[in-house]
């Protein structure tokens, strides 16, 4: 049974409907379709373990998701299926307190659809993280943009592995991903040591930026 | 604050850079450091602030009468040391008022009061003519060359030191950037009275900002030193004659 309230919608069906959404998504079930329509904005997604969700993106819609994981939904795998003139926009920050495997499928199915993702991954010394991204552009549609942008910032000794995998069968699309890992910069931490920072208050602060908090 | 640059060698990667260096800044002084590319000078600021690849492998750096030889960077900068390199970098999502918001928490050992931290942040923006939207920019992110160096004069304004060492501030600068970037600082000079270390290519900064000392430098070593007239004859004669003076045992241009 779906329960609902102002901000939140806890999901315990195989197929639902949500319209003009914000606020708190939680699915129990751990197969899912959404059907997505309007303008709609995820502001915390919390999924079971070894869930399967599918985010179809029907004619006109929009879907922002800005969300920061620790602990939660490690093991996940989301599919956005996008049919025509729609926006998504994934803005992920991850801080791993345990191992994480995420899949991430984008399926451009139809015409003017705009794509955006970007995942910020940190670890520390609490857990790996394996994220697989995908892009798909499907053959003969027109006018699609999709932006891919995996950034991994390794704090301790725990390894961050992207997969980043685009597949373009359409000639009408402007794509683009990239994928950067890189360890706490040396030079980044001297210009704030410099500013009076211990080392300490440094790396935390970088760590904060990376992963958004300090807007 | 006098600093006092005594006998130092410093190495990069196991090379000696700097071999027995010697430098005397009083309190409220201007020295600039002039010499061709790759003769040390920039060597000399990273080591003073501590930069993880410089070492400082002898002699001491004395700064308000304590030996900062062995401090790590942060607390040379809490004693009031202040650097601005020549390409200050970027660092993403940590916004100007954050860090300086830590800095200034670090250096009082006190928490901030947001209200007058908000006040004063204001009152320099328009002080430098820098938009306040930078103050919730992340540092140097997506800034210009000149509106980098703005932001650092940004940061000296709010922590207030009493050393200031500015490497080449002046690259990348259009005449007018030039002109602005060089007004704060004297108008900071004026008003707090700091010591300065200046390295520069140019003259015209030394327009601005009037030093007391120009020493030159090659391999590492002061060749010489002067008035402002010395800067103003190598940008017109270059430093060759200089060079060849002293490689001929002419030590006595030593002043």
């Amino acid at each position: 049974m779906t329960q609902k309230n102002m901000n939140k919608i806890i999901v315990d069906e195989q197929v639902y409907s949500l319209n003009e959404f914000v606020g708190e998504l939680q699915i129990l079930s751990k197969e899912c379709l959404l059907h997505l329509n309007g303008v709609n904005k995820i502001t915390k997604l919390n999924l079971q373990e070894h869930s399967k969700i599918t985010f179809h993106l029907t004619n006109d819609t929009q879907l922002l998701i800005n969300d920061y994981w620790s602990n939660e939904n490690n093991n996940v795998e989301c599919i956005f299926d996008t049919d025509h003139n729609t926006k998504l926009d994934m803005e992920l920050y991850l801080e791993a307190t345990k191992d994480y495997k995420l899949v991430f499928k984008n399926n451009i199915l139809g015409d003017n659809n705009k794509t955006k993702i970007a995942i910020h991954a940190l670890t520390n010394d609490t857990g790996k993280i394996q994220i697989e991204s995908s892009g798909f552009i499907e053959k003969n549609t027109q006018n699609n943009e999709f932006l891919e942008e995996l950034k991994g910032l390794i704090l301790k000794n725990q390894p961050i592995t992207f997969l980043p995998n685009l597949l373009v069968d359409s000639d009408s699309v402007l794509a683009n991903h990239n994928a950067t890992i890189k360890c706490i910069d040396e030079e980044e931490l001297f210009y704030l040591q410099s500013k009076g920072l211990s080392r300490k208050v440094a790396i935390n602060l970088i760590k904060e930026g990376f992963l958004n908090k300090l807007k | 604050m006098d600093l006092k640059i005594q006998n130092v060698s410093v190495s990069i990667a196991d090379k000696n850079i700097i071999n027995n260096f010697d430098l005397e800044i009083k309190s409220g002084e201007i020295h600039v450091l002039m010499g061709p590319n790759g003769v040390g000078k920039s060597t000399i600021c990273k080591a003073l602030m501590k930069s993880p690849e410089y070492k400082i492998t002898n002699g001491k750096i004395i700064f308000a009468d304590k030996d900062i030889t062995h401090l790590e960077t942060c607390e040379i900068s809490k004693l009031g040391i202040f650097y601005i390199s020549q390409n200050p970098i970027t660092i993403e999502g940590v916004t100007n008022a954050e860090m300086l918001r830590l800095a200034l928490s670090s250096k009082t050992g006190e928490k901030i009061n947001i209200f007058d931290f908000n006040k004063k942040c204001n009152e320099i923006c328009a002080k430098i003519n820098l938009p306040k939207s930078f103050l919730h920019r992340a540092i140097n992110d997506g800034m210009s060359g000149g509106e980098r160096k703005k932001n650092e004069l940004l940061h000296l304004w709010m922590l207030e030191p009493s050393f200031i060492i500015l490497d080449e501030i002046d690259s990348g600068l259009d005449v007018d950037a030039l002109k602005t970037v060089a007004n704060s600082i004297m108008e900071y000079y004026e008003e707090k009275k700091p010591s300065i270390l200046l390295i520069t290519h140019h003259t015209k900064l030394l327009d601005v900002i009037k030093p007391n000392k120009v020493h030159i430098l090659k391999d590492g070593q002061i060749i010489k030193s002067g008035s402002i007239s010395l800067a103003r004859n190598i940008e017109s004669n270059g430093f060759q004659d200089l060079f060849v003076t002293k490689e001929l045992g002419d030590t006595k241009k030593y002043e």
